[in-house]
């Protein structure tokens, strides 16, 4: 092809260009839409708005036990994380506020997507839709999620654990929390059930239990195998204790006995140490008692509050969900 | 085709970009600039720096240990003491060594407590103060020590503890150090420490402390001439001038301006400690507050708003302040909140005003959350434009829950029994609608109000049960 032709395919394809620059009508700009209510959410995304409805962050105005430790939301001091502003709009990595409205629907999907100019942050750019999504990449940044769940220390947990580190075994928390919904098409979206500690199957594969005898005393091993975060995470209400009973030959069991408790307590509860198991770190305890050389069952619970009806006798079967559990030979 | 694919990136290289996100800055009408912070400065500046006082020499060591160590004898004991409370301030660190020593015997600690009380500085207050903090991070902390730390601050005249005092109260868990913790803050005029002692008085487990509680109450409220510690507390919380309005000094107003910068802190647990004090602070804290609506950092104005609906009455003071910043695009809604909490009648054609569009639905109802706690009569017709079914859901919950405490007599009971029926399920905002339902129940002939404030209050969804069935009585009566 010589210099000529190829002058002319140029000019060809610019003047063609340009007739479409010129008459092509782009598509027009949706008006903006007054967001009220993440109801209105569902017209357009129903299997996320579904997915969200099931979850603990649309219940996190409802929920009775968050109900009865705020008093009916008298407190307010709590207002600021189960109903806040948007994210976007009190700024990522910034402190929640409270917002005014909508509070029946806690951590909605306006808290989450809208921004200041009243467009949703999400994966692409199209102003021709009602929410006129706009490509943030904030929007999954574990920054995003901070305003709320730092304030108990969990984003600066990952940030100390080599999740964090760049490279192949990077994970964050969408990562676990709201994986995609199919891995070879991250086109599907995430889920957005954001399960957590209330999902137990999760929390098994956060920790695992490992039991011997080490000159027949037990020698109990948790490891974090699994969280990106400390376990368990979040200040106050969260704790997973590790009991232990004797197995009679004829069948019978003995009490629980705990031996310990991960945990990092309330304010309230001063010189109360942190117990809370870091990412990737292990923690090797031995059952010292003469019972124990016996056969054994040694069991990992975890609690969604920390207290037992009897601090005394407590009851974890009922009490707790088991996490794991392993029978140790004499 | 590599020619169409040049062709193409040419022209996509041409086109424009993709749009971007754009996040204009707030628009703030008024001069925002940094209020809290400055103050902080000026008067460290002012009040001058907690020095520790001169370098100890081994002589004065060796006198003043000798003292502390006679103080338990017979024959030199009571010379220690009188001794011990006129020593020069280079003695005070020494004190403070021997007051946080929990080796020492109690009689010399208790002795080394009495002698910084009689120093009546700022560092020796300081050092008693932070004795009774220090219960925060060293469990089983004495609480002897703090309840003699505590008394002997209600003997001096350092008022910048109070603040901290307040915080403190938060957490003490030793009734006695609370009792006496009252006294020190009604001693600078703080009257907070009244609802520590009711409970106290009602829940102590040792019937001595019950009793020091309410003798507290009593002696509380006859030194201010008040019969009973009730009308004490009535006219504290009403701040209705029947109280002497104590100033406040430069260490104090410091002490408050820290309470204030530390807003902007990202921590929440900061934060709430810092709503909590301020809110329970005396009405001459209400002119820093009302300071601080001019910050130019958004969680400062906004948390001063708070504290200042929470101080109630005793923030009205800050009314103008709040009226004038209402329009504030980011802490708006608190100060609409806020100027009802502390009942500024003044400002309700201006949240009036803000019910209607083209205000936001956040604005608006924040509006009528703070008609609702202005509580005025004349709001009742405003109110009653947006308490219908074609309104905003958030906006018509708060409407008629201002609606009913503006005027309940003749509220509609159309709008009663919706939100009687929001109230029922016990997952709404059952703070706002409670009193709100309260206060149309009292309206009501016949009410049976013991029975309304007599519901169990320890499991929410009870008493919510109890209370519904009052007011679907009094619905059906109604009619």
């Amino acid at each position: 092809m010589n210099l000529k032709s190829l002058a002319g395919i140029a000019v060809a394809a610019l003047g063609g260009w340009a007739l479409v620059a010129i008459f092509h009508e782009p598509a027009k700009a949706h008006a903006p839409v007054a967001w009220e209510s993440s109801k209105q959410c569902a017209e357009c995304h129903r299997q996320v708005h579904d997915e969200w409805s099931g979850s603990w962050h649309a219940q996190a105005w409802t929920d009775e036990e968050v109900r009865k430790l705020s008093e009916n939301f008298s407190n307010t001091d709590c207002i600021d994380c189960h109903a806040p502003q948007p994210v976007f709009e009190t700024g990522i990595g910034n402190r929640p506020l409270a917002r005014s409205t909508r509070r029946a629907e806690g951590v909605d999907c306006i808290s989450c997507h809208q921004m200041k100019d009243g467009r949703m942050a999400g994966t692409l750019d199209n102003p021709t839709v009602p929410c006129r999504p706009s490509a943030q990449r904030e929007l999954n940044r574990p920054e995003s999620c901070g305003g709320c769940h730092n304030q108990h220390g969990t984003v600066d947990q990952w940030k100390a654990s080599r999740y964090a580190q760049p490279g192949p075994g990077f994970q964050d928390c969408v990562s676990c929390h709201m994986p995609l919904r199919d891995p070879a098409d991250p086109s599907k979206g995430r889920v957005h059930v954001m399960h957590g500690g209330h999902d137990i199957e999760l929390v098994r594969s956060a920790v695992a239990l490992r039991v011997t005898r080490a000159e027949g005393v037990p020698v109990v091993e948790v490891e974090n195998v699994g969280a990106g975060h400390n376990y368990p995470t979040d200040e106050r209400s969260r704790a997973s204790d590790i009991f232990w009973r004797e197995l009679a030959s004829d069948g019978t069991k003995g009490e629980w006995r705990k031996l310990y408790r991960f945990r990092n307590p309330y304010r309230f509860e001063v010189g109360e140490p942190n117990t809370e198991l870091p990412a990737g770190q292990t923690i090797t305890l031995r059952i010292e008692d003469e019972l124990a050389r016996r056969e054994i069952e040694v069991a990992l619970f975890y609690k969604l509050s920390p207290y037992y009806a009897d601090p005394a006798r407590p009851d974890p079967e009922r009490e707790a969900a088991l996490v794991h559990s392993a029978r140790l030979a004499p | 085709m590599k020619r169409a694919l040049v062709l193409l990136a040419l022209s996509a290289a041409c086109a424009e970009e993709a749009p971007q996100s754009s996040t204009p800055a707030p628009v703030v009408a008024r001069d925002l600039r940094d209020v809290a912070r400055a103050n902080v400065v000026r008067l460290e500046a002012e009040v001058g720096p907690l020095a520790e006082p001169a370098s100890e020499d081994a002589e004065l060591v060796e006198h003043v240990t000798g003292l502390l160590e006679a103080v338990e004898s017979a024959s030199l004991g009571r010379v220690a003491r009188e001794e011990l409370a006129s020593l020069a301030p280079a003695s005070l660190p020494i004190l403070a060594r021997w007051l946080d020593d929990a080796e020492r015997p109690a009689a010399q600690r208790s002795a080394a407590i009495e002698a910084l009380g009689s120093a009546d500085t700022r560092y020796s207050a300081e050092k008693l103060l932070a004795r009774i903090e220090a219960m925060r991070t060293r469990k089983n902390d004495e609480a002897w020590v703090r309840a003699h730390c505590a008394w002997r601050l209600g003997q001096g005249t350092q008022d910048w503890i109070v603040p901290r005092m307040i915080r403190q109260m938060r957490y003490e868990t030793d009734h006695e150090t609370v009792i006496w913790m009252a006294r020190a803050l009604a001693r600078f005029g703080n009257l907070s420490g009244l609802d520590a002692l009711y409970v106290v008085r009602q829940k102590s487990s040792a019937q001595e402390l019950r009793d020091s509680a309410n003798l507290a109450l009593y002696e509380l409220a006859r030194e201010r001439g008040f019969d009973a510690p009730e009308a004490l507390s009535s006219a504290w919380f009403s701040s209705d001038g029947r109280l002497p309005a104590p100033t406040l000094s430069g260490a104090r107003q410091l002490e408050i301006w820290r309470v204030v910068a530390g807003f902007a802190e990202w921590q929440l647990r900061g934060v709430d400690d810092g709503r909590f004090t301020l809110a329970r602070e005396n009405p001459a804290a209400a002119a820093l507050l009302a300071e601080a609506l001019s910050d130019e950092n958004r969680y400062i104005r906004t948390h001063a708003a708070q504290s200042l609906e929470r101080m109630g009455a005793r923030g009205r003071a800050a009314g103008p302040a709040l009226l004038a910043a209402l329009d504030d695009p980011e802490a708006g809604i608190f100060l609409a909140e806020a100027l009802g909490g502390v009942g500024y009648a003044p400002a309700e054609a201006e949240l009036v005003a803000r019910l209607e569009p083209p205000r936001s639905l956040e604005v608006r109802t924040a509006a009528a959350r703070g008609l609702a706690s202005l509580g005025l009569p004349s709001s009742a017709a405003a109110l009653d434009r947006h308490t219908g079914e074609s309104a905003p859901r958030d906006l018509r919950f708060s409407a008629g829950c201002a609606r009913l405490r503006c005027s309940p007599a003749d509220a509609p009971l159309a709008l009663v029994e919706w939100l009687v029926t929001d109230y029922a399920t016990g997952t709404g905002e059952t703070y706002s609608s409670e009193p709100a339902l309260r206060t149309w129940y009292a309206a009501r002939p016949n009410a049976d109000l013991p029975a309304w404030d007599s519901a169990p209050g320890s499991t929410p969804g009870e008493r919510i049960r109890v209370r519904v069935e009052l007011l679907r009585a009094a619905l059906g009566a109604g009619r």
